[in-house]
Formats: structure tokens, C-alpha cells, sequence
């Protein structure tokens, strides 16, 4: 085991360092710069922006100089936004994004295994209806349609819920909501195939043979059995919630970095690029193996590190 | 055991989700239901910097103009009049100011505001350590750029403190703008005892020090900016606010809910999709503003090498039909490059100035598009690529409806070419385009702004265009001391400019916002940041 997850890390850090090059290279060569806009601004004025940030030097030694100060975990200075670090930006947005993210999170796994489970259990019928009907709308209706729908009646209209902002636990109900529609969609849909097919199962008979209670085989037996699916994309799916919305964010104006994502591209704004980039893909790997972990938890068939269960 | 194990993962799951979101906790700022504190949007979000060398768009700028103070203040009229200073001295040929400094000018530390203080601020401003990207606005300043270069040292720079409250600053030229750039907050002061111990002292909102009728309490990034009356600042009677919070909801539909809810006093950008019948209602509000949208010509790039063919396209244009069903926010439509309300010590340079053409000259179009193919002998016209950037939905239409006016009045089938703005940024400056979306906003409120841009090789030129005459003119004005005959001579550079049109006008840019009927006295002026020091909140 601890070998396994020895050889693991090193497959990890080289994935992050192909990230980071990549990265690196294809966002040299998308034209233009962070300092393109309509105003131009005066020769000195451009040379000093570019020493500032080291972009006067050949691009190899940029990308030496930013792997230096990647392996100090400096991330560099927003090019945008001068007064901050990408460091400061990640710390100070993260925490709100991950908490809006956990939320949805828990809405979503909670909500959508229980809701498959139902569809599952009264297949074909009404409570299954409603609750892939439910699932249809949470994947095809859109957060950015949802989101202001949400404002103008939940907020505006009814004043149950604060319109936008970032710090009470009820301003955070709304966006929590909002972004757990798709993932309690799929985990929904995952979670009833997966039920389905292990209700049909011989075990499942037999241990109704046995005598055991309904319930009991439900949890037991079928339930362990179909969360596996669910778990696989835990890790993915968590990670795209955790690390922020770009549009969620910004209708309910959530101090988070999923806007970074998207702008940090438009203003091509060179360290917050690689940074979030980085980030999210540290993240993501470090999720994937924490998923491959507990698939040897939640299913004793499934050992790690030995080539034969593979 | 190990049967468990499964069910716990998902117990933690809960807990965490639960734990987690307790954490929100109570809201350390919710608004205290102060009837005077101004609650405002930064429709961008978080505000690029409040370090007053490197705050250099609107919203930064909107911010830092009520933390600080500069020798001059724009007034009611949008002139400027003295705020720290309290004289000015100009030497004949108008290249030395002295200002004498106010001997009650204050920090918001309770310290005085002295002319070293400036002088501080304003080479720091040029340092090129600094990478300030407003520093050219001090390239007026005596060996102000060369230093911004690298290429003279700090002592060299024409500002010297000569005591406390007196400052003498020499400059490159005459410029008869000099003291509305004091106005500026890239000319503001800043703490020059505080910045030589902390240089993060504007990066953060632990130890701000300003001068201005405000004082920064707390920053929250992306989330909110609370600032309180400064109760050192050297005017602070006429200050009524206890504060101003500044959100920041870049969400347009969402900071339209929010005023609508009464937590927003104004709201500067309504939704686009609202803005027309928002007006109509009296809910929105116009004001002009500076600045105008217009397209570029390619002239070394066929067909708009002639000059008439470049006419025939300008005319054929219909702005007024543009400007009520495409834009709709009751702009002015543009028949000249500078745009109203651009004023200087003689006023209204519009006021004065001729439209150079009419709107909508459609036959008149046309038989100038026909003399200019026959005089380069073309039996069919070159292809037409509009080139645009399509950030914003309004750009597409709008040049969706120009290319059918040009179907319609012309006969002539033109591309669009829509790109992501900074590609399509890199496309007009090295000129690969034959015609380009362009927009002009100017630094300063003085015409030669408008039209120092098409000067040969100028980096706003952009068209390729170059004109001997106009160039001279624009060099003589620059150095004319005589305000009469400098406007004289500006204007008849923009005839030139006008004649061989190597633009098309479009419309002038206005300012549509919404502002709560009991919100009085915010000064908005056509260039520079709005001022409010004198609102008042009134029920």
C-alpha cells in the first residue's frame, strides 16, 4: 500500500508538471498579451509594465524563472490586478468557493442518491415519473437561468432569501441550490441505473430469500453495491464544485475564484492563469487518487498496487 | 469493521457539509441602517488597485478620487479649483506653476499634507520600478518621460518641493490643461512617511492613508469597500455622508435587483436589454459623457485608398436609425471626431465647431462610391472586412445593421469578422483589418486629446493615415501659448481629418445610470471620476 501510493505521488507531480508546461506554452500562443486594449499605451510605459513582470525576457527563461518560483509555491503577482499575489487570491477566494461548493455538494449526493434510490425502487412508476422528470430539468435548465429566477422571486418578490452577497449562511442558500441542480441531476440518473441493476442481481434475491427485512437488504446489500458508480464521479464532480462557479459567482456575487477561470484568459493575465490552472489540476489529481483510495475501502474486490485485480 | 467504513465516508461527507456551512457565521457588515451612507456598485467587481499610481479605470478610479485629494478639484462646472493648493502661480509661457499648498491640508492621520509629499507621489509615479501604466499622463511634466525611460534620474524631474507648502513644477511645454491633470488621481498625493516604511501601504485596507473626504475603513476583495468620513479632511463641513460603501455586484441583472431592493442608491450600469424603456419610464437617466464609437479606415488597404470611396461609406450611414433602434440609450450621433462637452479655458470646443457632414447621405453615397471606382478604374469593388470584437452583444448588432444599410444604400456586400478582443486588439494595432470597430475615450478633457491620435505613426493612428498639414497643426497647437488661436488651429486639423476621413463618426458615448430620487449633489463629469463629496442622502 504505502508503495503504491509512493509510485502515485511521483505519477502525480509529473502530471502537474505536464500541466503547468503545457499550460505554459499554450497561453504564449494565443495572441495578444495582458497590456492589448484599446488604449496603447506609451513605449516606456509598455517596456516597464513588461520588466515588472518578467515578460521582456525570452520565454524559455520565463518559463524557468516560473518553475523556480513554483517549487516555493509562489505563484507571482496578478498582472491586473497589481496590489495582490495570486497566493492572496486563491486563499482569500478558495475557502468561499469550497463552502458554496461542499454545499452544493452535500445538496446534491444527499438529495440525488436518495431520489435515484426511490426512481429505482418504484421503477416505472409515478415517483419515478417525477423523479426523472425532476432530473431532465436539472440537467437541461441552465444556473444562469436559475440563478436570476431564484433573485426575483425567492429574493425580490418573496424576501425569503437575500438577493446576493457573501457571508451570512442564508445569502449562501440560494447559490447553493442553484449549482447543486446538475450534479443532483446526474447523481440522480447515475444512482437509478446503477440500483436497477443491482436489484435485478441473484445476491439480491437470495438475501430476500434469507429472509432479511426490505430494508436491511436495501442498505445492505444493494445500496453499498450501487453507490460505486456515484463515488467515481464524486471525485471530478466535486472538484468542478469546489474550485468555483464562474456563473454562479457572479449573479450572486460570491467572493470566490471561479471567475478567475474565465477572466484571468480574457485580461490574459499570465500568473493567474498558470495559478488557478494549477490549482484545479493539483486538486483534481490529488481527488482522483483520494476516490481510488476509497474504492478499496467501500469494495474489498478492488486492492490497490496489486496487478492481478487490475 | 470495515463494513462501516463506506457509511462513515458518507457521515463525514454530512458533518463536513454541515460544519462548514455553520461557519458562514453572523455577518460582521451588515449595513447598520445608517440613513447616511451611500451605498454604491462597482460594476467591474473588484477595482483593479486604490494605489492612486496604479488605479487607472473608472470603477478604481470612481474609488480613489473620494479617498483622496489633488492641488485641484474639479467643481460643478467640471473646472478645476483649488483643493490642496490654494493659489497658483504660471509663469508667462505657461511652463512653470508654483502651488502654494494649504497650510490645513491633513492626512487622515491627523498629519499635515505637505508639497513633499507630492513631489513623492508624482516620481513615483514615473519611476519606472513603479510599471505604472497611467504614468504618461505625467510625460507633461519636464523630463517626465525620459525618466519614465530610464533615460534621466528622479532629480532631473521637473516637480520639486521648495518647502513645505510650496511647489514648483516645470513643464515640457505649454499645456494649457495642466491644472484639470491635477485634478486627476494619478496627481493625488500620497503618504510619503508611511509608503518609505510600508510599500503595501495602498495594497491592502489595514493602514490606508488618504487626504480625500473619505477614509478607507475595510476591503474586502470581491466583495465590498466601506469608507467613512474623514474627519481630518480639510473641507470636512461640506461633507454630509457618514460613508460610502462601495459593493461590488458585477452582475448587471443582479446589481439592477439590487437597487430595485433599495440596497443600491445608484446604479451606473442598467441592463442593456432595459435601458431603452428604463429611459423612457424616467427610472434611467442620460447625461452626456465623453468619448464616441466610430469605425476605422485601413487607407493603404483597397478599396479605402480613395478617398471618396471612404466618404461614400460614412455617408451611407443612417446614425439616427443606429442610435434609436440598435443602441438605444438616446445617444448623439457623431458627424465630427471631438465629441461635446469637451471643453476648454474658451469653452465648448463643439460649441464653436461645425458637423462636417450630414447623416444619411444615401444618393449623395452612392455617387461618390461610383466617381471613386471609376477613378481607380475598378470594375468591381475590392471585398469589405469588418473586423469587431465580440465581447459584447451590442457590437455585433450593431454592426450587423451597418452592413445592411451598406446592402441597401450601397449596394455593396460587406464580411464581419468577429474576433476576441484582445486577438481583435492585435489585429487593428499592426492594421489587419480593412475596416475596424474602434472606440475613443479620451485621458483628459482638451481636444488635443481627440486629435493628437491621428498624427503620423501616432500608436492611436491605427488607419495608416498620414497628413503633413495635420501633423503640423497638431505640433504648433501643442505649443501654442495663445488659447484663441490654439483652438483655431486644433480646428482646422479636425477639417483635415474630417475631409480625407479616415474614419467613419458614429455615435458620442452618454452615461445612463439610475440613481435614487432621495440621492442629491453627485457631481458627474464628462472626463475624470465622479465626485461624491457633496451628496446627500434626502427623504
Amino acid at each position: 500500500m504505502l508503495r503504491y501510493i509512493g509510485k502515485r505521488f511521483v505519477i502525480m507531480l509529473a502530471t502537474l508538471w505536464l500541466i503547468a508546461s503545457l499550460t505554459f506554452v499554450l497561453m504564449h500562443s494565443i495572441p495578444g498579451d495582458p497590456f492589448t486594449s484599446e488604449k496603447k499605451f506609451p513605449k516606456a510605459t509598455l517596456e516597464n509594465l513588461k520588466k515588472e513582470y518578467n515578460l521582456d525576457k525570452p520565454i524559455p527563461v520565463q518559463y524557468l524563472l516560473y518553475l523556480k518560483n513554483l517549487a516555493t509555491f509562489d505563484l507571482g503577482i496578478s498582472i491586473k490586478t497589481p496590489t495582490r499575489t495570486v497566493n492572496e487570491m486563491i486563499e482569500d477566494g478558495f475557502p468561499n468557493s469550497a463552502q458554496l461548493g461542499v454545499q452544493a455538494l452535500a445538496i446534491a449526493v444527499s438529495a440525488g442518491i436518495l431520489m435515484g434510490m426511490v426512481a429505482a425502487i418504484y421503477q416505472s412508476r409515478m415517483p419515478d415519473y417525477i423523479m426523472m422528470v425532476l432530473a431532465v430539468i436539472g440537467i437541461s435548465v441552465p444556473n444562469f437561468v436559475l440563478g436570476p429566477l431564484f433573485q426575483k422571486y425567492l429574493g425580490l418578490e418573496w424576501e425569503i432569501f437575500p438577493i446576493a452577497g457573501w457571508g451570512d449562511f442564508e445569502q449562501s442558500v440560494m447559490p447553493s441550490i442553484a449549482l447543486a441542480f446538475l450534479p443532483l441531476a446526474l447523481v440522480t440518473r447515475l444512482m437509478r441505473s446503477s440500483m436497477l441493476d443491482v436489484l435485478g442481481q441473484d445476491y439480491i434475491r437470495t438475501a430476500r430469500a434469507k429472509g432479511l427485512p426490505p430494508f436491511r437488504v436495501l442498505s445492505r446489500h444493494s445500496l453499498r453495491n450501487a453507490i460505486i458508480p456515484v463515488v467515481t464521479i464524486i471525485g471530478p464532480l466535486s472538484i468542478g464544485i469546489l474550485t468555483g462557479s464562474f456563473v454562479i459567482e457572479k449573479i450572486f456575487s460570491i467572493p470566490g475564484i471561479g471567475k478567475y477561470f474565465v477572466e484571468s484568459v480574457t485580461n490574459r493575465d499570465y500568473s493567474v492563469i498558470m495559478g488557478v490552472t494549477i490549482f484545479y489540476a493539483g486538486l483534481l489529481i490529488f481527488m482522483n487518487f483520494l476516490v481510488d483510495l476509497a474504492y478499496g475501502l467501500i469494495d474489498p474486490r478492488i486492492k490497490l498496487g496489486s496487478k492481478e485485480a487490475r | 469493521m470495515k463494513k462501516k467504513t463506506g457509511v462513515l465516508l458518507f457521515a463525514l461527507l454530512f458533518v463536513l457539509a454541515t460544519v462548514t456551512a455553520g461557519c458562514g457565521g453572523p455577518s460582521a457588515e451588515r449595513e447598520q441602517a445608517a440613513p447616511q451612507i451611500l451605498e454604491l456598485n462597482l460594476a467591474n467587481g473588484e477595482p483593479t488597485s486604490l494605489d492612486p499610481a496604479q488605479a487607472f479605470d473608472q470603477d478604481s478610479m470612481d474609488v480613489v478620487n473620494s479617498l483622496f485629494e489633488g492641488l485641484m478639484r474639479l467643481n460643478k462646472d467640471h473646472q478645476p479649483e483649488p483643493a490642496v493648493a490654494e493659489k497658483v502661480d504660471k509663469s508667462d509661457d505657461l511652463r512653470t506653476y508654483t502651488f502654494t499648498l494649504r497650510k490645513d491640508a491633513k492626512w487622515s492621520n491627523g498629519e499635515l499634507v505637505t508639497a513633499h509629499d507630492f513631489e513623492y507621489a508624482w516620481k513615483r509615479v514615473l519611476n519606472p520600478k513603479t510599471a505604472s501604466s497611467a504614468s504618461y499622463l505625467m510625460y507633461f511634466i519636464k523630463n517626465g518621460e525620459k525618466y519614465n525611460a530610464g533615460k534621466a534620474s528622479a532629480d532631473e524631474v521637473g516637480v520639486k518641493a521648495k518647502d513645505d507648502h510650496t511647489l514648483v513644477v516645470e513643464l515640457e511645454k505649454p499645456t494649457p490643461f495642466f491644472e484639470e491633470l491635477t485634478c486627476y488621481t494619478v496627481y493625488a498625493p500620497v503618504y510619503k512617511k508611511g509608503l518609505e516604511q510600508n510599500q503595501d501601504l495602498y495594497g491592502n485596507g489595514k493602514e490606508y492613508v488618504g487626504n480625500g473626504p473619505f477614509v478607507l475603513k475595510s476591503w474586502k476583495h470581491d466583495s465590498k469597500i466601506v469608507t467613512e468620513k474623514n474627519k481630518y479632511y480639510r473641507d470636512a463641513d461640506a461633507v454630509k455622508l457618514n460613508g460610502i460603501e462601495w459593493n461590488m455586484y458585477a452582475d448587471e441583472a443582479t446589481a439592477y435587483q439590487m437597487y430595485q431592493s433599495g440596497k443600491l442608491h445608484i446604479n451606473g450600469y442598467p441592463p442593456v436589454d432595459l435601458k431603452d424603456s428604463l429611459i423612457k419610464k424616467g427610472e434611467a437617466k442620460v447625461t452626456s459623457d465623453s468619448g464616441l464609437e466610430f469605425y476605422r479606415f485601413n487607407v493603404n488597404k483597397k478599396p479605402f485608398t480613395n478617398e471618396k470611396i471612404r466618404r461614400a461609406f460614412a455617408l451611407a450611414v443612417d446614425r439616427q436609425l443606429l442610435v434609436d433602434r440598435v443602441v438605444r440609450g438616446q445617444e448623439k450621433i457623431a458627424t465630427a471626431f471631438v465629441a461635446p462637452g469637451t471643453t476648454s479655458e474658451s469653452g465648448d470646443f463643439r460649441a464653436d465647431g461645425p458637423s462636417f457632414f450630414e447623416d444619411a447621405q444615401f444618393d449623395q453615397a452612392k455617387k461618390l462610391l461610383r466617381e471613386g471606382m471609376k477613378e481607380e478604374g475598378w470594375k468591381e469593388l475590392p471585398t469589405v472586412e469588418l473586423l469587431l470584437n465580440k465581447d459584447s452583444d451590442k457590437n455585433k448588432k450593431v454592426a450587423e445593421a451597418i452592413q445592411e444599410m451598406y446592402r441597401k444604400h450601397l449596394g455593396v456586400n460587406i464580411k464581419l469578422r468577429a474576433m476576441e478582443t484582445k486577438v481583435f486588439f492585435d489585429n487593428q494595432k499592426s492594421q489587419n483589418y480593412t475596416l475596424s470597430r474602434s472606440t475613443f475615450l479620451p485621458d483628459y478633457n482638451d481636444p488635443y486629446n481627440y486629435l493628437e491620435s491621428f498624427q503620423t505613426d501616432h500608436p492611436t493612428n491605427r488607419t495608416g493615415w498620414s497628413n503633413k498639414k495635420y501633423d503640423e497643426l497638431l505640433k504648433k497647437a501643442g505649443a501654442e501659448t495663445d488659447e484663441s488661436k490654439r483652438i483655431q488651429l486644433l480646428h482646422e486639423a479636425e477639417k483635415i481629418l474630417m475631409k480625407e476621413m479616415p474614419i467613419i463618426p458614429l455615435y458620442y458615448y452618454n452615461d445612463v445610470y439610475m440613481q435614487k430620487p432621495e440621492v442629491k449633489h453627485v457631481l458627474r463629469h464628462t472626463v475624470g471620476p465622479n465626485d461624491y463629496k457633496y451628496v446627500t442622502l434626502e427623504n
